[in-house]
């Protein structure tokens, strides 16, 4: 007799409160949580139509011959075997680039004969990069005979180096393979790098090699250097320079031309007449669609909206008393407290369920929505039907979860801002923990009961990819039985906590 | 003892490390009780504490036998009109108190009608429908007032409640107190008028810094008061001949004729030595108009309990 | 008897200058958050990883430290535009926790308990409150932003030598710049959502809400539309695009720096507008 009077008294409280929950003018950024993927879904829906019906307004290819194209086929060809494009645009690109074939990592310098003893590599611009370090990893001297390095070890000086072990004598020392102590390297504003070959000789050949030689980047390339040759080592003469690679204005004339065969759309792409690429996708991919959708609800909505959504809901119920200075009202009523406890989450949980889970079905009705009806038609007779109800669960179970937990926090912390930022924190790093703290958070479970899993962010650096190891979903059943109990202890912590709660206005804000 | 009364029993309640109220030991019969006290002294603390809203650190109370830890059953009884000025942003005077009904357990219909009667009783019908937060400072008192009358408790404890009011609303107001009390309810009210106090209440309680300085009926409470000289004022013909024949009395103190010659105020250590003193002056011819006692009221009470103290 | 006429003066010595009298609020403000603990312990916890970047710096120099090591690791570690956009990326994410944590009891209270009023009375307009309580916040997540910034940079530099600044002196300023326009942003954010909502605890969490929510929105924008566009209604994209601008890294794929540039001052614009708007010193119940 008394439990039913009681859970009259929680349903008369939850009556008062529901209106409060649905109808306040918080309420309204609750609904916008819960409405905004429903809505983007259906910006796409509407997207998918008008792009299907403008390619189609110039007629349909055949499928076959969609496939058909290959690379290397000209555009007036494409344009004969398969008709007007459904759209078409074209645009002049350019770049750049340094001109082929010219020097990068190794230069070769040939010059009329001549005799000298020294000879003088100077560097006028030292990289490409703009980085005023140069580096040379060997200076090669070759007389007329060609056969031996006349510089080999020889005697060697220079501007002054970056460090010791990149001194003048490592760029004659034989060898490239060495990392950066094996080049010589100077930060000096005049940079130069001599050699006494200890006799005059003849000389005919020189080799430079640069950074990209020695395993840099190319950018580290010397860009602009003479080479001087002398007998006495006092008057120089020039006799090589090299502007380094000059750089070229490549320009290619771009054409898109455009397929649509009544279900999958060909984008073709061709550079200066020639077709380099062929991209055919489904203007709808309904598989693509759920799995972006799984993504979708499991990455915004479970985590963010339905998170953000229940802190606002239930944390209003107690602590948004308390700071409104309303809550004396509450506790002046005759009920117990803990009857008091429990229509306010009675109240909180049935406008979250109501709203959020509304708000999932929509979402999944208008991912659907744009679909071809037969296909349509087969998924919900195989597994669509299970899927929304799962859906419908794991939304409904997120908001039993999170409020009640909310719902604590505001009645045991002054600011429980800070437990749902650190909650937020921990769920948004949950992918890099070990998995046994993996299981330790409400969204783990919440994803269990998801019928789709959702997939990996491809996008992620193969490194991020490698730590994110995701635990093995719990199965469905003690998902459910998981999250109930730890739900049912946190309200038996909290009516404790009300019991034994005073009003003490004045002491936040 | 048969009588339900509110029993404090060493109650002591701290914030932190400052002391609220201090073993504070009350036995509060029904009628009319006032709670008088400077700023800071307490009263809203007491409040709080009889109706459950905060729970003492030591002692217990008890409320017509039932405990504020079980506001189940107390708050039946119970309406608390507290001093907190905030309403819920979405209530309308008719609604806010409508909504206390409904939690209480009546059915809407019969929710509504003692809704409305409340609102008769402070002349607010006019204002009903409109939102309480638009109300002006003395209406939102008096919704409050309202919504702690609307259904006939048993004991009501008001925190300042004439506060604001009107005097046709303030008149109106403490005849429904008197006719409570007379049927045998508490009215448990603090005030800072202490002419209102002397003229409603039956009991006051001081109280100064946490701690009660008094308890009682006013004249029970002032005869106490041994250090002050009681005072009276006495009206009569021949005031010099009069004062000179008090002056013989050791126990007259004090005594300060008018300026019409037709009246002074007496001051007397003894209240008993001077009626009989009087009396025999009156027997021997001399003519007095009256005799009334001047600080036997609130005013008086505070100016030597409290007054001086701080 | 009237008092003035035997002498009361008005005052009439030297009054203080605008910007003393200004300071008065960011002092206090300044006094009263580095006593809460909790401040002082994100803090200390923010500086965690600039001191890694300086262990980096240090690998960094001394070469011969890692000889061992494979070539590819070895060119990986360059102390660059990369190198700094890491460092400005992390230390973003404690900015936004710290000015959710700090934001809100700046102007909320004030609204709260009616202290405006008290506010405007005297010589201070809206816009020199509002600067106040700007300069509290670019004081705070300065500390943990551009300052350890500034002292790895100048850490680099004297590793390295002056040749190193001379060429990289472009870094710097993109560092100072980028890490300015942001702890610009998350303060305004904090202050606008403080103005709007009036209960500390409510703003913070509206601060995080504001940059998670948006993250995530515009995630799901390009997921479903397969696009890359809604990148530009995410704060942090955009901030990070600019960056890469700013210190010439390669940028990720999406809208272009003039896209991100107009959001952001479109941002900064409304939510200044909100910041206007809500400090009014008279409020009106119908």
């Amino acid at each position: 007799m008394k439990k039913r009077f009681w859970t009259r008294q929680a349903w008369t409280i939850a009556k008062i409160e529901l209106r409060r929950a649905f109808f306040s003018k918080r309420a309204f950024w609750v609904y916008g949580l819960a409405l905004f993927p429903a809505l983007i879904f259906f910006g796409h829906g509407i997207e998918v139509k008008l792009r299907r019906d403008r390619l189609a307004a110039r007629g349909l290819t055949s499928q076959a011959l969609l496939d058909s194209t290959t690379k290397g086929e000209s555009a007036a060809d494409v344009r004969r075997r398969l008709g007007a494009p459904a759209r078409e645009s074209q645009y002049e690109s350019r770049r750049r680039v340094r001109a082929k074939g010219e020097a990068t990592g190794i230069t070769t310098h040939i010059i009329e004969p001549a005799e000298a003893r020294f000879v003088r590599l100077n560097i006028t611009r030292p990289s490409y990069s703009g980085e005023p370090t140069a580096r040379i990893y060997e200076f090669e001297v070759y007389g007329t005979d060609s056969a031996s390095n006349l510089a080999l070890n020889r005697m060697a000086t220079g501007s002054s180096p970056c460090s010791s072990d990149q001194g003048p004598e490592k760029a004659f020392n034989g060898s490239i393979a060495g990392g950066r102590s094996d080049s010589w390297c100077t930060h000096e504003y005049d940079r130069f790098l001599q050699v006494d070959l200890g006799a005059a000789h003849k000389l005919r050949r020189f080799v430079v090699k640069h950074a990209s030689a020695g395993g840099e980047r190319e950018e580290a390339d010397t860009r602009e250097f003479n080479i001087q040759v002398s007998n006495d080592g006092k008057m120089f003469a020039t006799l090589a320079s090299s502007a380094g690679a000059r750089f070229m204005d490549e320009r290619t004339t771009n054409l898109f031309l455009t397929y649509f065969d009544g279900r999958r759309e060909a984008q073709l792409q061709f550079a200066d007449g020639k077709l380099v690429s062929r991209r055919i996708t489904p203007v709808l991919n309904f598989e693509e669609d759920r799995q972006v959708f799984a993504g979708v609800f499991q990455f915004f909505y479970l985590r963010l909206a339905i998170f953000f959504g229940c802190l606002g809901i239930f944390m209003n119920l107690f602590r948004g008393e308390m700071l409104d200075k309303t809550l004396h009202f509450w506790l002046l009523v005759p009920a117990r407290r803990e009857v008091l406890l429990a229509g306010k989450y009675c109240a909180g949980l049935i406008a979250a369920a109501v709203i959020f889970a509304g708000g999932a079905l929509l979402c999944f009705g208008l991912m659907i929505w744009p679909h071809d009806p037969i296909e349509v038609q087969a998924y919900w007779q195989s597994a669509g039907l299970a899927h929304a109800f799962w859906y419908t669960m794991a939304a409904v179970l997120g908001c039993v979860g999170y409020g009640s937990v909310f719902l604590a926090a505001g009645l045991f912390l002054r600011n429980p801002i800070i437990p749902a930022a650190v909650l937020l924190g921990w769920e948004g790093i949950n992918g890099f923990l070990p998995e046994i703290l993996q299981k330790l958070s409400v969204l783990y479970y919440l994803q269990s009961l998801c019928p789709v899993p959702a997939p990996t962010d491809k996008g992620a650096p193969a490194l991020i990819q490698m730590l994110l190891a995701p635990a093995a979903p719990a199965s469905r059943f003690w998902a459910i039985v998981g999250l109930l109990i730890v739900t049912g202890l946190v309200l038996c912590l909290a009516s404790f906590a009300i019991r034994r709660m005073q009003i003490t206005y004045g002491s936040d804000t | 003892m048969s009588a339900p009364a509110v029993v404090f029993d060493e109650v002591s309640k701290f914030y932190g490390e400052v002391l609220g109220v201090n073993r504070v030991t009350l036995h509060i019969p029904p009628g009319i009780t006032s709670l008088v006290g400077p700023n800071g002294s307490g009263k809203t603390t007491l409040m709080n504490l009889m109706t459950g809203l905060i729970h003492p650190d030591r002692g217990s109370i008890t409320m017509r036998g039932l405990s504020p830890r079980d506001p189940e059953h107390l708050m039946g009884i119970t309406g608390y009109a507290t001093q907190y000025d905030a309403a819920p942003r979405w209530a309308t005077g008719f609604s806010f108190i409508t909504t206390g009904l409904l939690l209480y357990g009546h059915s809407r219909a019969e929710a509504e009608t003692k809704a409305w009667k409340a609102l008769e009783l402070l002349s607010l019908t006019d204002a009903a429908h409109r939102k309480v937060a638009a109300y002006s400072k003395g209406m939102r008192q008096r919704v409050r007032l309202a919504q702690a009358i609307a259904h006939e408790p048993e004991l009501l404890v008001l925190d300042e409640p004439l506060n604001g009011l009107d005097p046709l609303v303030r008149a109106e107001t403490i005849a429904l107190f008197r006719s409570w009390a007379a049927l045998g309810r508490h009215v448990i009210l603090s005030s800072h008028v202490l002419q209102e106090v002397d003229v409603i209440s039956d009991q006051v309680i001081l109280i100064a810094n946490g701690m009660i300085v008094a308890e009682g009926e006013i004249r029970n409470v002032r005869e106490e008061i041994h250090e002050h000289p009681s005072q009276f004022i006495i009206r009569c013909r021949d005031a010099s001949h009069i004062a000179a024949l008090l002056f013989n009395e050791d126990h007259i103190t004090e005594i300060k004729l008018n300026e019409d010659r037709m009246g002074m105020l007496v001051m007397t250590k003894d209240r008993e030595q001077f009626s009989r003193a009087l009396g025999r002056i009156a027997g021997e011819g001399h003519r007095i108009d009256s005799v009334i006692p001047a600080d036997e009221n609130v005013d008086a009470l505070y100016e030597y309990l409290i007054g001086g103290s701080n | 008897m009237a008092v003035y006429r035997r002498g009361y003066h008005r005052y009439r010595g030297r009054i203080t200058g605008h910007w003393t009298r200004f300071m008065v609020l960011p002092r206090f403000a300044w006094r009263r958050l580095f006593r809460q603990r909790l401040v002082l312990l994100l803090m200390v916890v923010a500086l965690i990883w600039p001191i890694l970047c300086a262990v980096f710096i240090y690998l960094t120099n001394h070469a011969e430290l890692l000889r061992g090591l494979p070539r590819d690791f070895q060119n990986f570690i360059e102390v660059n535009g990369n190198f700094f956009i890491v460092f400005m990326r992390v230390q973003a994410i404690f900015a936004i926790f710290l000015a959710a944590l700090t934001g809100p009891g700046l102007i909320a209270p004030d609204l709260a308990n009616n202290a405006l009023p008290l506010y405007f009375s005297r010589p201070l307009t809206r816009s020199d409150y509002i600067l106040a309580r700007l300069l509290v916040l670019f004081g705070l997540l300065a500390r943990i932003t551009l300052i350890p910034g500034l002292l790895l940079f100048g850490l680099q530099t004297g590793m390295a030598g002056g040749w190193w600044f001379w060429a990289n002196w472009t870094l710097g300023l993109g560092m100072v710049l980028g890490l300015s326009l942001w702890v610009l942003v998350v303060s305004m954010v904090a202050l606008a959502g403080s103005a709007y909502v009036r209960w500390r605890i409510v703003a913070g969490a509206v601060v995080l809400a504001f940059f998670f929510i948006l993250s995530g929105a515009s995630v799901m924008i390009n997921e479903i539309f397969r696009v890359t566009w809604a990148h530009a209604i995410n704060p942090s994209w955009t901030i990070d695009r600019l960056w890469c601008a700013m210190l010439g890294v390669e940028p990720p794929e999406g809208p272009g720096i003039a896209a991100c540039a107009v959001t952001m001052g479109v941002t900064i614009l409304l939510l200044l507008l909100v910041l206007r708007r809500k400090l009014r010193p008279v409020e009106v119940v119908s």
